[in-house]
């Protein structure tokens, strides 16, 4: 019997021990797929544990010939899109600014629970790349992000987002075109705005 | 020109994805041109640069935010109730419905008053919170192909969910009287079935009272021995389609897997962004067979 499959089992018989080791297993990238739909680590926090408790409650129904991670990483997307529906339908609940190109960024609300570890250091390039990751359609970031965050290859992308492998990679190579192209413009525009503000500047709580 | 199909192997290869037999050729061509070798690099630099913000360390309290998470869950009687108090008042109905539904008429009264009760109270609770926002609207519904319109009576969720333990008690029970039915699933006709589900759906629509607008819908399946409620996902598996930039539910009486495919499929709902193939995403409607499939509209849809 596969681990895969222990595991499974394991989870379907409610098995504490067995979903924390799940949780351990896949909080990262769950974390950051969310990170990248979402745009803030709060919000991606919240999808994050949403996914779990859909796993739990969904788990006693998985099918053994079903790939659990295509799941997990389906799941994931959907709680993504459930989110943004819900902020699109409350947008008290969103800020977002309009920088000067008419394009719209959503502000990220400081997160107390987070505090950046020494070792990483959010470069210049690194928030130029989420910033341009977050330029691209959903569709393209969805590949980009699933094969260069989430690690997954070709067909175990075709299989969560239910594309034909061929579509997948013309999604991607035109995805990766696309932002290339945007970092190699981003140098002549003006600066971004700052993509952080305090509580105190907006001049109310946070969500 | 030939350089163009040259990319797309350099964003292979990247991948890893590239056949063997075609690596070696990639790299002696970009050894001589220097188009490709400049792709070649940026597509790398690029592939690093998205890489590396997965360093990003995960917030530290998210793992045990979500083992609280899931031992709240764990522990509580049907914990989605209590975080959709529009689902719950609801659902208060339907819990009491199913279960006279699967119970004999004598244990029926007795038993319904223990269990669902506790439930009911805590319920109440929740419900209550939302007072402000409740709102009318009206129910479409779908029975054997016949669609009736009907108003909700403005009450407060407290009311009804209270109302709602006597009246659907006594009328379940004089449903079952009056239709002769069978408790036992598998002897039930599809006539008795649906002549019974038309008395349900009818107590369900008095009774089920204004949702809050900040739930656009929800979904409670009665089987018809047991109450099992659908997962909020799951209700999100049906009721994706927008229809009219609303999103629509239909309250309707289902008598088998195939007819309740036949009546989304007649109102346009359909799970097209949840993934239908069961391969890859199982399908978390077994419950929902040879029951009642409780959905409600938002006004104006």
């Amino acid at each position: 019997m596969k681990s895969v499959d222990q595991l499974v089992a394991r989870l379907q018989k409610g098995d504490d021990a067995a979903f924390e080791e799940f949780v351990s297993q896949y909080e990262k990238s769950i974390y950051h797929l969310a990170l990248r739909q979402l745009g803030n680590t709060h919000d991606a926090q919240d999808a994050a544990q949403e996914v779990f408790l859909r796993v739990y409650r969904g788990i006693r129904h998985f099918r053994e010939d079903a790939r659990l991670s295509t799941w997990v990483y389906q799941i994931t997307l959907n709680v993504c899109v459930d989110m943004t529906r819900k902020k699109a339908r409350h947008p008290e609940a969103a800020l977002v600014q309009t920088d000067g190109d008419g394009g719209e960024t959503e502000l990220e609300m400081p997160d107390e629970s987070y505090a950046p570890e020494p070792l990483y250091e959010r470069t210049e390039l690194r928030e130029e790349i989420a910033g341009a990751l977050e330029k691209l359609s959903p569709e393209h970031r969805k590949v980009v992000v699933l094969r260069d965050i989430t690690g997954l290859s070709y067909e175990e992308i075709a299989g969560v987002l239910q594309l034909s492998e061929g579509t997948v990679k013309s999604r991607l190579f035109r995805a990766r075109d696309k932002l290339a192209a945007i970092l190699r413009d981003g140098g002549n525009k003006s600066a971004r705005k700052a993509s952080k503000i305090s509580n105190a500047d907006i001049g109310r709580a946070g969500r | 020109m030939s350089c163009d199909i040259r990319k797309d192997e350099i964003q292979s290869f990247i991948d890893g994805e590239l056949p063997d037999e075609d690596v070696a050729a990639l790299r002696e061509h970009c050894m001589h041109c220097p188009d490709c070798a400049d792709y070649l690099r940026e597509m790398l630099k690029l592939q690093e640069a998205v890489q590396s913000l997965a360093d990003e360390p995960v917030p530290g309290g998210l793992h045990s935010k979500i083992m609280t998470a899931y031992r709240r869950e764990k522990r509580g009687i049907m914990p989605w109730l209590r975080r959709n108090p529009a689902l719950a008042a609801a659902a208060a109905v339907v819990l009491l419905v199913g279960t006279v539904l699967g119970a004999s008429l004598g244990s029926a009264m007795g038993g319904a008053s223990s269990a669902p009760a506790m439930e009911l109270a805590k319920i109440d609770e929740d419900s209550t919170q939302d007072q402000e926002n409740v709102m009318s609207y009206s129910l479409k519904t779908t029975v054997a192909g016949a669609t009736a319109a009907g108003a909700l009576p403005q009450t407060t969720a407290a009311q009804t969910t209270a109302g709602a333990v006597q009246t659907t008690a006594a009328t379940m029970a004089a449903a079952d009287t009056a239709a002769g039915v069978s408790t036992d699933p598998k002897e039930t006709g599809a006539e008795d079935v649906s002549e019974e589900l038309r008395a349900l759906r009818e107590e369900a629509e008095k009774m089920i009272p204004e949702l809050p607008v900040t739930e656009p819908y929800a979904f409670v399946s009665v089987v018809k021995t047991e109450t099992i409620p659908l997962e909020f996902e799951e209700s999100a598996m049906y009721a994706d389609q927008e229809y009219n930039n609303e999103l629509v539910t239909i309250l309707c009486a289902i008598v088998s897997k195939e007819r309740e495919e036949e009546i989304l499929g007649e109102t346009l709902i359909h799970s097209s962004y949840y993934c239908d193939d069961p391969e890859v995403y199982p399908k978390l409607t077994a419950d929902a067979e040879n029951g009642l499939l409780i959905m409600i509209v938002p006004q104006g849809a």
